[in-house]
């Protein structure tokens, strides 16, 4: 969510398209074809459902021995049954039985699960809870299994036989039966919902344990229960045409489908297939649509319906994997770029154009480009999918980088910097497009980069350090396993020996002291900052000509963060190699990169010398970010 | 001041197999008076949001005193602590999170006064119009659900949430840190704004030094579930008589790229708090350690007016500048290798 949270114009976005399609509209245009179909048939069953009896052209309970077994024709559609019953009829008239049936039993499981379900999970649930209640709840949930455990079909076939074949007891029957399916799925949803801060929130302000699962935590867990009700509803389709097919449940003349196809399915062997066929055909189609109506509810609600408003969506699940620090090989998102038209012109001096307040500002000086220049990203603007046409998650950016320069980029949430690293990386989300610009490494363009050649230009000529090290260490591999494979990535055919020994100089090079036993750890045996030593010492095993480190210190403690932030200037020192450090801590840029940029909105509103920046910001929005930090320096807190 | 809250020896443990613990709070005592801002500063897994969540019993303390406003809450029972809530609150780190995406702000607002169930309807929404206002927000900002919201908005809202049953004391719990720092800036001045009218107390937990210098009266310091000194704000900063208070003060980096960076950076990180010792909890990282400081936890001395410190050299520390304790760090480590060698 983070990530997402830093894409700009995402939420207005969303709320204005809603303002100006109707809501059906608007999910309409969200589904897929064949949800289309399924979401069509679904309304013609419900139609059906309500009407179907009345529409219905020939009598559906009337026998009428003369036309028993008729061929579908003009006159039968679908035939006649053995008692000279229209089918056609029948199978309208039958959808309101069946549906009904499902409809009501369902209703029944629903409202009683959740209800149930809320009060198991808040009965068991940590919250200042005694043993007692949660004995209480384990109780319950063995009492589930064993209804759980009996084989369903048999056991509503054991309570309508027992209890006789009204529909009230096939409704009970089926009702009880996927009742537990609703207590569990309510009472998981609740349990993951407890750990919510807003749950703790509740709490705190002075709720009752069951006043925060009824009122706070119920109305969350509903999309999980709508997707679950369609596919129970199909099932209990199923299953009242099952009871009515062994003649446990609604009996002849009533048209159901199950009694229907029972009666018909003796004939099949004379060669009279229609009387089973057609109400199978459309009890197949029924249950078919309940079940993929449920995902596709299922799906509007957790991804699509939700994508408007959660513009980078993508950019949350950016794989960990797929960063050079890890080594990871994964497909590149990489949209042709248009032409780029005037290169050669850096756009600040257009963006300087747009602050009035500062009349006597100087054109400041900037990096030289020359065939020396390792990072260059010439005009790059950049876009996604789902935002508004207008908003631009990066507008014309350029930005230059020559060897030993530490550049520093700051902005706050949204301000487009997370997008320009993954720009530069090329691992920019499946929804982003490249409108203009162009970003070359080294004077090779990555644009025209057959993906080979790209994948080797990340790890051996620029490397990453990403944010929440741990994360990006894949748990199950130990130190020395993951940096062998990323050590054997670029630099094949390396003996045994040869990569341990690369590995072990890379942990010291990064002030680790006893290589040997973390290079036997697992990740989870790593604290923050040394997990975060880690990962730079990945970047830094095919000693990269540039580092990019995008937030390299958030979520270290202040003691920590100072440890790497020492050790990124060290290595750059010693090895020579340019950084790109992106943050929004304003103190880390002041005393750590030599160069920096202000990003604002998608642009990068000022560049320059930090020094010169910090005397003399140009930019509005420096300025406010400045003013923020330093009336903190005025009441003296940074001369400790 | 009038003394709000005492909390003496208050200690939290999460048992994590039979005989292993976690020592999340170990034996900490302080007090906050009416109106006071206390800050509770500490790095993660220094046990200061442990601390928080047990003050307001939403977390059950393992042993200790909380005496809010004259009445024991660790002896409370679930009903009478639940209708006392509404004179103890919390704000959350996360501002988003924190609001049930399915409720609006006014619903948000309105619950914890009919909680309360002290005011009429109209008298309730009155109150939530007045605390909307006191946190800088309108009533336009009623009808919309948390997903409308940005995370500045958010966070007043959790702000007001706090508040609107006017809580005696309101524990922050990282306010601040989901926020940038242009909007930071004006959520610390909405807070001190409502202490100003309200006269609440708070009890600010943060890693945030700067925002808890701003805001706060006083300062406690936390490290490895233990409280290691704690002090009038401004003597604090100007003087600090426990190494790590030191070393924390001294990592933080000035936002003057012409000011020198601090020499004085302690090595390695927080230790395991499982199974702690009854011993000096900062000894593994302390420049100044001896081996007495291993004897047991250090008692607090007082080295001024409601300054204590739980160190035994602080006198020692007094004496010696960063340039000198970040040197004496690597006489340490040298003589070390020679020791090592031999």
């Amino acid at each position: 969510m983070l990530d997402a949270d830093q894409i700009p114009s995402g939420e207005d976005g969303a709320i204005e398209i809603s303002n100006r399609t109707p809501l059906l509209l608007r999910l309409w245009g969200l589904l897929s074809g064949f949800e289309r179909i399924i979401t069509v048939s679904m309304f013609v069953i419900l139609t059906l459902t309500v009407i179907g009896p009345w529409i219905a052209p020939k009598p559906t309970e009337k026998a009428n021995p003369r036309w028993r077994l008729l061929h579908p024709s003009w006159e039968h559609y679908f035939g006649t049954d053995a008692n000279g019953m229209d089918i056609f009829s029948r199978v309208l008239a039958s959808f309101r039985v069946d549906v009904a049936i499902a409809v009501i039993a369902t209703s029944i499981s629903v409202i009683l699960g959740s209800l149930i379900g809320v009060l198991i999970a808040q009965l068991e649930g940590t919250r200042s809870n005694g043993r007692g209640s949660r004995g209480l709840a384990e109780a319950a949930l063995r009492i589930l299994d064993v209804i759980q455990a009996f084989p369903v079909f048999i056991f509503a076939m054991v309570l309508v036989a027992t209890r006789g074949t009204s529909s009230v007891n096939i409704v009970a029957a089926i009702a009880f039966v996927n009742l537990p399916v609703f207590i569990r799925l309510v009472r998981s949803e609740v349990l993951t919902l407890q750990s919510r801060p807003y749950a703790e929130a509740a709490q705190a302000i002075g709720n009752s344990n069951f006043r925060i699962g009824y009122r706070h935590l119920l109305p969350n867990a509903v999309p999980a229960v709508i997707v679950q009700i369609s596919v129970t509803i199909g099932f209990a389709i199923l299953l009242t045409a099952g009871l009515s097919f062994v003649g446990a449940g609604v009996s002849p003349p009533t048209p159901e489908l199950g009694a229907m196809i029972a009666g018909g399915s003796r004939f099949l062997v004379t060669g009279q297939w229609w009387p089973a066929v057609f109400p199978g055909i459309f009890l197949a189609i029924t249950v078919f649509t309940f079940a993929i109506f449920g995902e596709t509810i299922g799906r509007l609600i957790t991804g699509g319906f939700a994508a408007g408003r959660v513009t980078g969506g993508g950019m949350a699940s950016l794989d960990p994997q797929s960063s050079p620090a890890t080594g990871g090989v994964t497909a590149v998102t990489n949209t042709p770029n248009a032409p780029v038209a005037a290169l050669s012109v850096p756009n600040h001096a257009l963006e300087l154009r747009e602050d009035h307040h500062h009349p006597d500002r100087q054109v400041r000086e900037h990096p030289k480009i020359s065939d020396m220049t390792l990072l260059r990203v010439a005009n790059l603007t950049v876009q996604f999918d789902s935002a508004e046409p207008d908003s631009l998650a990066l507008d014309r950016v350029s930005l230059v980088i020559n060897p030993g320069d530490r550049v520093g980029i700051v902005g706050e949430t949204g301000s487009g910097k997370s997008v320009l690293v993954r720009s530069i990386l090329q691992i920019l989300p499946e929804n982003a497009q490249v409108v203009s610009g162009d970003i070359s490494v080294m004077g090779s363009s990555l644009s025209d980069m057959a993906p080979k050649d790209l994948r080797t230009l990340r790890g051996k000529t620029m490397a990453a350090i990403l944010p929440n090290p741990k994360a990006q260490l894949n748990p199950l591999v130990r130190i020395g396993s993951i940096m062998a494979t990323t050590l054997r990535l670029h630099e094949k055919g390396l003996n045994k020996e040869a990569v341990q020994s690369r590995c072990r100089a890379a942990l010291e090079q990064v002030g680790i002291s006893d290589p040997e036993r973390r290079l036997r750890q697992y990740p989870h045996e790593l604290s923050g900052g040394m997990a975060q030593r880690v990962c730079i010492a990945l970047a830094l095993l095919h000693s990269p000509k540039l580092l990019i480190a995008d937030e390299p210190t958030s979520g270290l403690d202040v003691t920590v963060q100072r440890q790497v932030l020492d050790l990124l200037a060290e290595l750059s020192d010693v090895q020579g190699a340019a950084q790109l450090i992106v943050t929004r801590d304003l103190a880390i840029v002041a005393h750590y990169c030599t160069w920096m940029g202000v990003m604002h909105q998608g642009r990068l509103v000022e560049f320059g010398r930090t020094l010169e920046i910090f005397d003399d910001p140009s930019h509005a929005h420096t300025r406010e970010l400045l003013a923020a930090v330093q009336a903190d320096v005025a009441r003296g807190v940074h001369n400790v | 001041m009038s003394e709000l809250l005492r909390v003496t020896d208050l200690t939290k443990r999460f048992p994590i197999s039979k005989d292993a613990f976690v020592g999340a709070v170990n034996g900490i005592s302080f007090e906050l008076g009416a109106g006071e801002t206390l800050g509770l500063v500490g790095e993660s897994g220094s046990g200061k949001t442990t601390t928080g969540r047990c003050i307001l019993r939403i977390i059950e303390p393992t042993s200790g005193s909380i005496i809010f406003d004259g009445v024991d809450i660790t002896t409370q029972g679930d009903e009478a602590l639940r209708r006392m809530r509404s004179k103890m609150q919390l704000v959350f780190q996360e501002p988003l999170a924190s609001l049930n995406p399915r409720r609006t702000v006014s619903a948000t607002l309105e619950e914890p006064l009919v909680l309360e169930g002290e005011l009429s309807k109209r008298e309730r929404r009155e109150r939530v119009l007045e605390t909307l206002k006191l946190v800088g927000l309108d009533s336009t900002s009623l009808g919309l659900y948390p997903a409308q919201l940005t995370s500045s908005e958010a966070q007043r809202i959790g702000v007001g949430r706090a508040l609107v049953t006017r809580p005696k004391l309101v524990v922050l719990d990282e306010p601040t840190s989901a926020l940038d720092s242009t909007v930071r800036a004006a959520l610390l001045d909405v807070l001190q704004g409502i202490q100003a009218e309200l006269g609440t107390s708070f009890l600010f937990i943060s890693h945030d030094l700067t925002a808890v210098r701003r805001i706060s009266h006083r300062v406690a310091i936390m490290y490895l579930g233990r409280l290691v000194e704690i002090a009038p704000t401004e003597e604090l900063f100007a003087q600090q008589s426990h190494p790590y208070s030191r070393a924390l003060l001294s990592a933080v980096l000035p936002v003057d790229p012409r000011a020198p960076l601090d020499p004085f950076v302690v090595e390695g990180e927080i230790p395991s708090a499982v199974n702690p010792k009854d011993e000096c909890p900062f000894y593994s990282r302390c420049p100044l350690r001896t081996e007495e400081c291993l004897e047991h936890f250090p008692g607090y001395v007082d080295v001024g007016e409601n300054h204590r410190t739980a160190c035994i050299h602080s006198s020692d520390l007094a004496s010696k500048s960063n340039t000198e304790l970040a040197a004496g760090r690597a006489n340490r480590s040298a003589g070390l290798g020679v020791l090592g060698g031999a």
